[in-house]
């Protein structure tokens, strides 16, 4: 049982899939069996928002369930709470609902199957793994999302695993290429403590950051309008923080100022970036930064080399492959 | 009337409630429901309970246990939604009974810390803050005894559950997923059996759950209004045996408030009023308009069961409060600032005529009008409101008003020679705001004085006194 031991040193973490049917529904449901093994390890389980994999309404393929072990803990919607396959003891309710009902903190008194959902942006989400905690969980895993429709960021827990594979794209150079550019950028440096505080709450607009560290609402409500603001974004200096996503947009903007190499862009976290990798290459080749609010820690990525539609790729060349770009620890789940 | 639709018409009542310490949904939900109430023993009866609850927080032990109440509070969920469908003979889900338990464990552990509490009320309200014994609704979903904040079916409900529940584990076990499916099925056959069960069991104490909600808001409440009213010396109205209304020391919250902040002096007010027309003058920023807001609070306070910021204070109850403040210009779309006024005033004159007794404050009537008509106006307007059993308080700067009415001035400039040149700042220093009585039909003369000490243009000035001597 590889990185079972490396997830037991964090106190949360977060699993995220590149693509549908990438696998990420498997690595959790693999720790989470691993981790039942260990004696006296209480495990909390929550989810991102209630998009994504579950309630997948257009291809009526089935929403994956999660397996949990007697005594986890887990939270869902009330909607789903209904439609678990499992005894369990409802401990609390949220105040807070979602569109699928509030929040249920549970605790499984059987094993068995149930479906997540969770809070949906980061700063309830935050809540509900500190609500994790509380009800003693050692470690709260958190069934994250990488989608622009979601508010919340699975970067705000300690560490993070990432499953990609076929069903990205068949293309093994292509599948490998874009799988780097994710892990490129859960590597971008971070902004200074100081300025951690100030920025992680902020949940819209795009802000100067001038040389004092002092916070300026450039009052652009969209960085998709950025070319009718565009006087106005560089009137406090050249370092920019988005609250919301960067697109390719932004970017084909910026390389065509003087000065790039001054140019320090700031986003909450790499689940912001939805920008071409050779896009974003092209920035930093001509002096471009960019900068993350909240790092993120990714510490092991799964693959599945089988797509959807059924085509398989090399699961060892994928992984020798993904290994000559990417310096941590990389698993078929399938063949642990 | 509830305070809801009162604290929209009254920005002053406003500030007041969103400082009351509130600690639950239920609680608040209640508040802002709160009837306008003109039966003088109900509201005497809230005073009584208010005046218990400052009792039961005077003893410094209990602020302890308060603070433990309050925390509960907050926790607090609002299941009347939960118990219209167990009277609609709903069967209720697993959540639903969790919150109903988690309600019940709550309102118990409410009872057991204020146990003495009915100690401090009058004999004739002692059982008003007693949360009724719901320990057999804990019963019912308690049927470990473990009294935790958890729910699920549990295997004490059923001997037959707990086999089939052994089963089931034993088939996931084998990974038999015909056989678990097929037993998951039975249990949750059992399960929605069980849940009929206790939904019918729970149906007998609906009105004890209602009552417990009810109860548990107005603890929330008294406490809240007990605690504010002590803190900012608001004190308990005397109703008035006669037509007779008196505050002394009247204070507006929302200035006293911004001037204590800004370091600065507050003077409080006395007044005095009957059912004759009263009409106030003075000069400008002399506080007028205030003292009506200050009386319009007021009843608005006393009317929904609450204390009042004055020393002392002998009160009346009235039908409603129907005011003219402020400029009411945009309030009809399309008309004038008088024309909208006229039309206000007539909507007052109308239910003043039918004999009820009102409150009616109106400021500056007629001011946006020629002063020749508009004197004619308030003198036929003070006429209408005599003899009738509303109280009216108007004020004006117009001079000649003839009608018989109870005249009132505010004392406004205190004589200040060395004093040349003020800033707006310093004006509020330079007045008296007390009120005399007046037997003169001339109004003081002060907007040229306020104008020079606010160093307005000279020659401006000086060319309006020339004119009117």
């Amino acid at each position: 049982m590889p990185f079972i031991d490396e997830i037991l040193k964090y106190k949360s973490v977060s699993f995220v899939g590149m693509e549908k049917n990438t696998g990420k529904t498997e690595t959790l449901n693999y720790v989470l069996s691993c981790l039942c093994s260990y004696n006296g390890v209480r495990v909390g389980i929550t989810s991102i928002g209630i998009d994504g994999e579950k309630t997948d309404q257009v291809t009526k393929t089935q929403k994956p369930e999660i397996n949990i072990s007697k005594g986890t803990l887990f939270i869902t919607s009330e909607h789903f709470y209904k439609q678990k396959e499992i005894v369990s003891n409802i401990l609390s309710i949220s105040k807070k609902g979602t569109s699928l009902g509030r929040l249920i903190t549970a605790e499984a008194i059987t094993q068995g199957k149930v479906l997540l959902a969770g809070a949906s942006n980061t700063i309830w989400l935050k809540e509900t793994i500190k609500e994790l905690h509380n009800y003693k969980a050692d470690v709260v895993l958190v069934d994250g999302a990488l989608s622009r429709k979601s508010f919340g960021s699975p970067s705000i827990t300690d560490a993070m695993i990432l499953s990609t594979g076929a069903a990205l794209s068949i293309n093994l150079n292509t599948l490998v290429q874009k799988t780097n550019f994710v892990y490129r950028m859960t590597q971008l440096e971070s902004i200074e403590k100081s300025l951690t505080k100030k920025l992680q709450d902020i949940e819209s607009g795009i802000y100067a950051i001038d040389s004092n560290g002092k916070v300026i609402d450039l009052d652009i409500p969209s960085i998709l309008m950025i070319e009718q603001f565009k006087d106005r974004i560089f009137s406090y200096g050249k370092r920019i923080f988005v609250s919301g996503i960067i697109t390719d947009k932004l970017i084909d903007f910026l390389k065509v100022q003087k000065n790039i190499n001054e140019i320090e862009i700031t986003v909450k976290d790499f689940t912001r970036i939805f920008c071409k990798p050779e896009n974003i290459d092209s920035y930093f080749k001509k002096g471009g930064k960019l900068k993350v609010v909240q790092p993120t820690n990714i510490i092991a990525i799964t693959v599945n080399p089988t797509s959807p539609s059924g085509y398989n790729l090399n699961s060892k060349t994928l992984i020798d492959e993904l290994k000559k770009h990417i310096p941590i620890p990389i698993y078929n789940i399938k063949e642990i | 009337m509830t305070l809801k639709q009162a604290i929209e018409k009254h920005n002053g009542l406003k500030f007041i409630v969103e400082q009351f310490n509130i600690y639950s949904s239920i609680g608040r939900k209640a508040l802002l429901s709160t009837s306008y109430l003109k039966d003088k023993a109900l509201l005497s009866s809230k005073h009584l309970i208010i005046e218990g609850c400052q009792n039961y927080i005077s003893e410094p032990i209990n602020i302890k246990t308060l603070s433990k109440v309050r925390k509960i509070l907050s926790y607090f969920n609002d299941i009347s939604g939960t118990l219209n469908l167990l009277k609609q003979n709903q069967i209720l889900d697993d959540v639903s009974l969790f919150e109903i338990k988690q309600f019940a464990i709550a309102c118990s552990k409410i009872k057991s810390l204020i146990f003495d509490i009915s100690n401090y009320l009058p004999k004739s309200n002692k059982e008003d803050l007693s949360i009724p014994d719901l320990n057999n609704v804990i019963k019912i979903l308690d049927p470990e005894g473990l009294l935790l904040s958890q729910f699920y079916i549990y295997n004490a409900y059923s001997k037959e559950l707990t086999e089939k529940r052994k089963l089931w584990e034993i088939a996931k076990k084998e990974n038999n997923e015909e056989k678990a499916f097929s037993l998951y099925l039975e249990t949750q056959e059992l399960e929605d059996k069980i849940r009929e069960r206790l939904s019918n069991e729970l149906k007998e104490y609906v009105d004890s759950l209602k009552t417990a909600i009810k109860v548990v808001g107005d603890i929330d409440i008294y406490f809240a209004l007990a605690e504010y009213f002590q803190k900012n010396n608001y004190i308990k109205p005397v109703f008035s045996t006669t037509n007779k209304i008196s505050y002394k020391q009247l204070t507006y919250p929302p200035l006293l408030h911004r001037l204590e902040k800004e370091n600065k002096h507050y003077q409080p007010i006395d007044i005095t009023l009957t059912n004759k027309p009263c009409l106030v003058t003075g000069a400008n920023m002399a506080g007028k308009t205030i003292l009506l807001k200050s009386l319009w609070l007021c009843q608005y306070l006393i009317q929904f069961g609450f204390f009042i910021p004055a020393k002392k204070a002998q009160v009346i109850l009235v039908e409603d409060i129907l005011t003219s403040i402020g400029d009411h210009q945009n309030e009809h779309e399309g008309l004038s600032s008088y024309a909208s006024e006229i039309i206000l005033l007539n909507e007052i004159i109308q239910k003043v005529k039918q004999g009820k007794e009102y409150l009616v404050l109106v400021d500056e009537l007629a001011r946006t009008t020629n002063p020749t008509e508009g004197v004619a106006l308030v003198d036929s307007f003070l006429n209408i409101m005599s003899n009738k059993s509303s109280y009216s308080i108007t004020t004006t700067h117009y001079s000649g008003i003839k009608t018989e009415c109870y005249r009132l001035r505010v004392k406004g400039f205190i004589p200040n020679k060395t004093q040349t040149k003020l800033s707006l700042k310093d004006i509020p220093n330079q007045i008296d705001y007390s009120l005399i009585e007046d037997k003169e039909q001339k109004v003081p003369n002060e907007a040229l004085n306020l104008a020079s000490l606010l160093g307005i243009d000279e020659e401006f000035i000086e060319k309006a006194r020339e004119l009117i001597k």
